[in-house]
């Protein structure tokens, strides 16, 4: 297979660039729900797909007959002509050869399917155990292992064997009509040992889930927040990750100027970075979809733009360097501009300090969603607090908070000193393509004026 | 001479009944293409052909699943299956036998597959014409892709059932900068028969560029929401979560023991229906062979019934409604052919007309982000409008809109005379008396 690969992106006739992507695959997965078991298994998986340039237009196709593989060039080739031209060009990216692999300290692959039953159970158990009031659970276990291969006609050949596993875990309550619902998720690349230890979450999700039965929904208006870790991480990543995204600028002037490198964003304590080549985390890779290296961008350096997320082709039309940024969620898709790990940087105000600032405002917690279109984002959190004269006050629920890009960024007052890192069985979606394993983090951050929805 | 879906799908099935009690084979290929424009120009032809087979089996009483898309592994596939039958589930079901009373329902436009590229990006091209004609700076993108398919569900019972469709999917959007403000829309629509009418998405772009010149902000105030069809999706998903089997199994619905009770309005009727011809959701049979009919969830807001396939309702000691859900990389779960909300009697131009203070909504943000369970919802206004003595004055921006479904859906004011359809969602405008919305100007 490897040689079919390696010939079929060499002399392709008329093509200015062409790149074959290959992934052999096998998945495992348990659910435990309620009393009963819900799914249990292993399957595999193996496809392909081909993507040619010509002329500057692209052709893209997918499939899983990789014996055909060079008719299915022929066809990428022949779509691409269809256009009869185009703008696209792809900065360099040196040639690498090699095969990469992720270290996961316990390999999963080599767990029993029966041990991986036997930690759900344990864990659905635990849960189920948790409270009276529980009405339903789940602990849901996956992972999945797998070889990509790229192959480019720049002499790009490269194999990574990618290893990802994780656990989510829920709690459903119920009082009256009252429901309510407790979690807790780990996924990353670290190994099947991430995946243990787990029960005193399980006492955690359940009460967080009866705690969220007392809650109030909060009054709406506009507050001073301060949001934990993992809501910091999905603020950067809404907020402005996907604004530094290049193929939503690349082509469009006025964005150009919006996002003109050396603009400030924010305070001059801000950093924001997005790094896939940290090891381990959900979000890491060696190689993004089109073979360039990961690595470390800055996005924001003390609070003023220095870098942007970029494929080949952006990152050409812009004058920039690949950031190693153009990922495919599968081989049934072309690569496009994604996050990878993305993060706020630590500094120095402690999370007490914090909170005995603030007279008024909310304590918002872990995260349930966010969503960006791009200018205005909104997410919502887990679990909430109100903060009254310094300290943790009543819990709420159902708090979304929203927030414009220009607005929000400047109003961040305080950036704490405790950053975490959170990955999950969970991921992001764009263009149609959902969900994509990414890292989100960061520390605790004091937010003014931010608007949250209510009553 | 490659094999047919059916041949595939029998010579898995025979493998696997030499190793296996009780085994359903689902086999399922499809062929796609589909041009793909961003910032005016046409940037991407794809195409794809894809399949994928997956084995259901019952050993021993109890249940097992894999699926695979690498027909060289069927061993695996099969030893995959028996693994996962070795702790799974008790089946409270058998394998149907046959489908025998499914209602035909037309899923296969021949024009579909017969689109070229050529024409789907001609027609892509007229669309941002039309759009830039009145809004020369807009950045439009927007695509066609076409699909044709075979699936195919057999067992060991003697269920052979084999479906072939087509798909056919447009859209079409816009994007402008004023100052530091964004304005993205987006339309389309998609269904089995092949439309050549992207010109109709295009013009109502264009309405909405139009009616977004001007932006105005909210305070905090209680006021009538006008939802256009596809603006309040998350709050059929508060109803869509409730009545599914899977979650009154699982004693999680609100509405587990309500069925007769009068849960929404008395104008509302909400149907779960299979038999729309060549609409998204459409089937003859389920996705383990069971025949699809049409029923009531709610009719005048009166909760009918719940969803089941095979085993949540073998769980619940009841009878599969036909709806159990499935692709050939997963097993059946209940889940909704089309859902569709009746109309009611007054136009919606009338609807607007009448609102002194409101807004109309078409899209938010943070949708089905919150407690979707118990209908608790949230939102920003992605794209939102206030209306003053029944005229548009501007657009709605950093904006949430706050409020519960089943309060929402108790406290309507009005519900058009028009729907429309998006992918297997047909709905109607519907205004809700009062929801909560704040804005910046607080």
């Amino acid at each position: 297979m490897e040689d079919l690969i390696r010939k079929a992106v060499q002399g392709v006739a008329g093509a200015q660039y062409a790149e074959v992507r290959v992934h052999r695959g096998r998945g495992s997965h348990v659910t435990w729900s309620g009393k009963e078991l819900e799914g249990i298994g292993e399957s595999t998986s193996l496809g392909g797909c081909v993507r040619v340039l010509v002329n500057g237009a692209w052709g893209f196709t997918s499939f899983n007959d990789i014996a055909d593989l060079p008719r299915y060039v022929a066809m990428a080739r022949d779509q691409a002509q269809l256009i009869g031209g185009g703008t696209a060009r792809l900065a360099p990216v040196a040639p690498h050869t090699g095969t990469y692999k992720t270290q996961p300290q316990e390999d999963p692959t080599q767990v029993s399917l029966a041990e991986k039953e036997a930690l759900c159970r344990a864990y659905n158990e635990a849960l189920r155990r948790g409270s009276d009031k529980i009405k339903t659970t789940s602990a849901r276990y996956m992972d999945s292992a797998g070889s990509l291969f790229f192959a480019n006609s720049d002499g790009t050949f490269i194999e990574q064997q990618m290893t990802f596993c994780g656990v989510a875990l829920a709690a459903i309550v119920m009082e009256g009509s009252n429901v309510q619902t407790g979690r807790h998720s780990v996924g990353d690349l670290r190994g099947f040992q991430i995946c243990r230890g787990l029960e005193a979450k399980c006492d955690d999700v359940v009460r967080q889930a009866v705690e969220l039965l007392t809650a109030k929904p909060p009054e709406a208006g506009k507050y001073t927040i301060i949001t934990d870790p993992q809501l910091t991480g999905v603020f950067v990543h809404e907020a402005f990750g996907h604004l530094s995204e290049a193929d939503f600028i690349y082509e469009h002037d006025r964005l150009k100027e919006i996002m003109k490198l050396g603009r400030q964003f924010g305070g001059e304590e801000l950093n924001i970075v997005d790094d896939a080549s940290i090891p381990g985390l959900a979000g890491s890779y060696f190689f993004d979809s089109e073979g360039a290296p990961a690595r470390k961008n800055y996005l924001l350096k003390e609070g003023k733009l220095v870098g942007r997320l970029h494929s080949r082709e952006t990152a050409a039309l812009m004058g920039e360097e690949p950031s190693g940024n153009a990922r495919a969620i599968s081989y049934g898709y072309s690569p496009i501009v994604r996050m990878s790990n993305t993060y706020m940087e630590e500094r120095s105000v402690p999370f007490d300090q914090m909170l005995s600032e603030v007279k008024d405002g909310i304590y918002a917690k872990g995260f349930l969603g966010g969503q960006t279109d791009m200018e205005m984002f909104s997410f919502s959190s887990e679990q909430a607090y109100r903060i009254r004269d310094g300290k943790l006050a009543e819990p709420l629920r159902d708090v979304v908070l929203t927030g414009n890009v220009f607005y929000t960024l400047k109003h961040i007052d305080a950036i704490g000193n405790d950053r975490r890192m959170f990955g999950g069985l969970g991921g992001c979606g764009k263009g149609g393509q959902s969900p994509l394993r990414v890292a989100d983090g960061g520390p605790h951050v004091r937010i003014r004026d931010v608007v949250v929805g209510g009553q | 001479m490659p094999q047919s879906a059916s041949d595939i799908a029998q010579s898995v099935l025979k493998r696997a009944k030499a190793r296996v009690e009780q085994a359903e084979v689902i086999f399922e290929e499809s062929e796609s293409a589909g041009v793909s424009f961003q910032d005016d120009k046409l940037k991407t032809v794809s195409s794809s052909a894809v399949r994928g087979v997956g084995l259901r089996v019952i050993q021993k009483g109890r249940l097992g699943f894999s699926s695979t898309n690498d027909l060289d592994a069927i061993d695996l596939l099969i030893s995959n299956a028996l693994d996962s039958a070795a702790f799974g589930q008790e089946a409270k079901f058998a394998f149907p036998a046959s489908a025998a009373g499914a209602v035909p329902v037309a899923q296969f436009d021949p024009q579909v597959p017969a689109l070229t590229m050529e024409r789907a990006a001609d027609m892509t091209r007229e669309g941002i014409d039309c759009i830039h004609a009145s809004f020369p700076d807009a950045h439009c993108g927007g695509g066609v892709e076409r699909d044709a398919g075979t699936s195919v569900v057999c067992n060991s019972a003697g269920l052979h059932q084999e479906e072939s469709s087509t798909g056919f999917s447009m859209g079409i959007g816009g994007f402008l900068v004023r100052g530091e403000s964004f304005l993205s829309v987006d339309e389309g629509s998609s269904s089995c028969r092949f439309d050549p009418d992207l010109m109709r998405h295009a013009r109502k772009v264009a309405d909405w560029i139009r009616m977004s010149q001007k932006e105005v902000h909210l305070g905090e105030e209680t006021l009538p929401v006008l939802f256009t069809p596809r603006a309040y999706d998350f709050m059929l998903g508060t109803f869509g979560a409730n009545t599914n089997g899977k979650t009154v199994q699982k004693g999680a619905s609100l509405l587990a023991k309500r069925l007769g009770e009068r849960i929404l309005d008395s104008r509302v009727s909400l149907w779960d229906d299979p038999w729309v011809d060549y609409a998204d959701g459409s089937m003859s049979v389920d996705g383990e062979g069971v025949p699809a009919r049409r029923k009531a969830l709610f009719e005048k807001g009166v909760l009918k019934t719940f969803l089941y396939d095979l085993q949540t309702a073998g769980m619940m000691g009841t009878q599969s409604t036909g709806n159990g859900m499935r692709g050939c990389s997963s097993m059946p779960r209940p889940g909704e052919a089309n859902l569709r909300l009746e109309p009611g009697r007054m136009p919606m131009a009338e609807i607007l007309r009448g609102m002194k203070r409101g807004l109309l909504v078409d899209a938010a943000l943070g949708a089905g982000q919150s407690n979707v369970l118990a209908g608790a919802f949230s939102v920003n206004i992605e794209l939102g409008f206030l209306v003053e003595n029944g005229e548009v004055v501007g657009r709605v921006k950093d904006c949430m809109l706050a409020g519960n479904a089943f309060d929402a859906f108790n406290r309507i004011r009005e519900i058009s005379a028009e729907t429309e359809w998006h992918g297997s969602l047909e709905a109607p405008f519907i205004c809700f008396d009062a929801l909560n919305a704040v804005g910046r100007a607080h």
